[in-house]
Formats: structure tokens, C-alpha cells, sequence
């Protein structure tokens, strides 16, 4: 007997604990967690990738400045002035540097703006999962809301993924437009 | 079996449940997710908080690294310089 109440009590523990876990809110709770974590991942890394590209840029750029500076025969000091407050030829030098720096610094800028913008899509489509999810726990279930529920998570999920695309296209993109 | 043997044995099994029961209540807390307004919350403040700020920071950081990289080359100059003037 006592072996039958154990059985039985463990049966409905494991079916309390199924239910709690196939419960489809919960279930797309965990989702819009995992998705947002994920992406707020993605965005660290579009910004952390993009500097380093624009520090490379500015890098390069200086050295091609100081030594055409130097080539010139103008003095370190014409290395950090804007081209404004010099006068020619260090002044053509740095002001031809100055265009250059800025035309690659803005392609990385305007590419890294862009994907920064479609990955920030994603988490508007986190807030309408939401939105039904409070519904749903509130006890307002409209008819087809499980479909409607997995519809909009999915639409989420994917919204995600496209997001990742955007990125790998960016890491292409400043790569070759506005990298090394 | 006697009565007071069926009382016991309810007794232990009820206890054992309630145990069981404690650790699978822990579990399913711990595997809880955020709720629906902390989830919520935390979205409209990753949206609020959106700003280009990163990129001005860059940008300053990248144009300090430029005028370091062109003064740099002059200073290699100036070792090179020295160098020579120590070997003279």
C-alpha cells in the first residue's frame, strides 16, 4: 500500500510538472527571455566590432599622415592641428588626410547605424508576444489564441534571425568598404 | 495491520510527498521565467537607452588614435635620430 501511495504521488507530481512546463505562456516567457538576452548580445558585439574597425581606420590613416607629413618636411606639431590652422603644404596634406578619414569613418558609421537599427526591430516584436502573453495569464484566451500565441513568437524568432543576417553582412561590409 | 500501523505508514508517506513535493516547487521556481512585466520593463528600457552614443564615443577614441598614430611617426624619427647620434 504504501508502495502504491509513493507510485501515485510521484504520478502526480510528474504531471503537475509537466503541465507547469507545456504551459504555452511560460513556454513563450522563456522565449522572449532567451530572444531578448540573445540579441542584446548581438548589439555588444555590432558596437565592439565596429570601433575596433574605426580605431584600424584612424590608425592607418595617422600613419599615412605623419609620414606624407613628414615627407613634406612639415613638423610634428602639423600632425595634430586640423588642416585649418595650417598653412601649405602641410595644409593640403592634412586636409586631403582629413577627407579621407572621415568619407571611411562615415561608411563604417552609416553600415554599423543601419544594422544597429535592425537589430533594435527585435525587440518590438518581444513586446506584442508579451502583450498576448498578459492577456492569456489574465484569463482573456480569444479563440485560436495557442496559434496566435505560436504565430507571433515564431514572427519574433525569425525577426531574430534576420538580425543575425544584417550582422553578418555588416561584419562583411565594414570589412571591405570601411576596414583594413 | 493495525490501525495505528496504517496512520503511521499514512503519516510517513504524506511527509514524503510533502517533501518531494518542496524540492519539485524549488525547481519549478528556479526554471520560472522573468514574468510578462519585468520582461516588459526590461525591453522598453533596452529601447529607451537606444542611443548613438557608442558611435560619438568611437569616433573620439578613433580620432585620438589618428593624431597618436601621425605623432608617432615623427617620434620614430626622433629615435632613429638619437640612435644615430649615440652610434656617432
Amino acid at each position: 500500500m504504501t508502495r502504491n501511495l509513493l507510485v501515485a504521488s510521484l504520478l502526480l507530481l510528474c504531471a503537475a510538472l509537466l503541465v507547469a512546463c507545456s504551459d504555452p505562456a511560460r513556454t513563450a516567457r522563456r522565449e522572449v527571455d532567451r530572444l531578448t538576452r540573445i540579441t542584446q548580445k548581438v548589439e555588444v558585439n555590432i558596437q565592439r566590432e565596429a570601433r575596433g574597425v574605426m580605431l584600424d581606420v584612424a590608425k592607418a590613416e595617422g600613419t599615412r599622415r605623419g609620414q606624407e607629413l613628414k615627407a613634406a618636411g612639415c613638423g610634428p606639431a602639423n600632425a595634430t592641428q586640423p588642416s585649418s590652422a595650417l598653412v601649405d603644404p602641410c595644409k593640403g596634406i592634412v586636409a586631403a588626410s582629413e577627407a579621407r578619414y572621415e568619407k571611411r569613418q562615415g561608411e563604417v558609421i552609416s553600415v554599423a547605424k543601419k544594422v544597429d537599427a535592425a537589430v533594435k526591430t527585435v525587440y518590438p516584436t518581444l513586446i506584442v508576444v508579451l502583450d498576448l502573453v498578459e492577456d492569456i495569464e489574465a484569463g482573456v484566451k480569444a479563440t485560436g489564441w495557442q496559434a496566435k500565441l505560436a504565430a507571433l513568437v515564431a514572427r519574433a524568432a525569425q525577426t531574430y534571425v534576420d538580425c543575425l543576417a544584417a550582422y553578418e553582412a555588416f561584419k562583411k561590409a565594414i570589412v571591405v568598404g570601411g576596414g583594413k | 495491520m493495525t490501525a495505528a500501523a496504517v496512520v503511521q505508514i499514512i503519516t510517513w508517506a504524506a511527509k514524503a510527498v510533502a517533501s518531494i513535493w518542496g524540492v519539485v516547487q524549488e525547481a519549478i521556481k528556479k526554471a520560472e521565467p522573468p514574468t510578462s512585466a519585468e520582461l516588459k520593463k526590461k525591453l522598453h528600457d533596452i529601447i529607451d537607452a537606444g542611443s548613438d552614443d557608442w558611435i560619438k564615443a568611437g569616433k573620439a577614441e578613433a580620432d585620438a588614435a589618428l593624431a597618436a598614430a601621425a605623432e608617432a611617426e615623427f617620434d620614430e624619427d626622433l629615435k632613429d635620430t638619437l640612435k644615430d647620434k649615440d652610434k656617432g
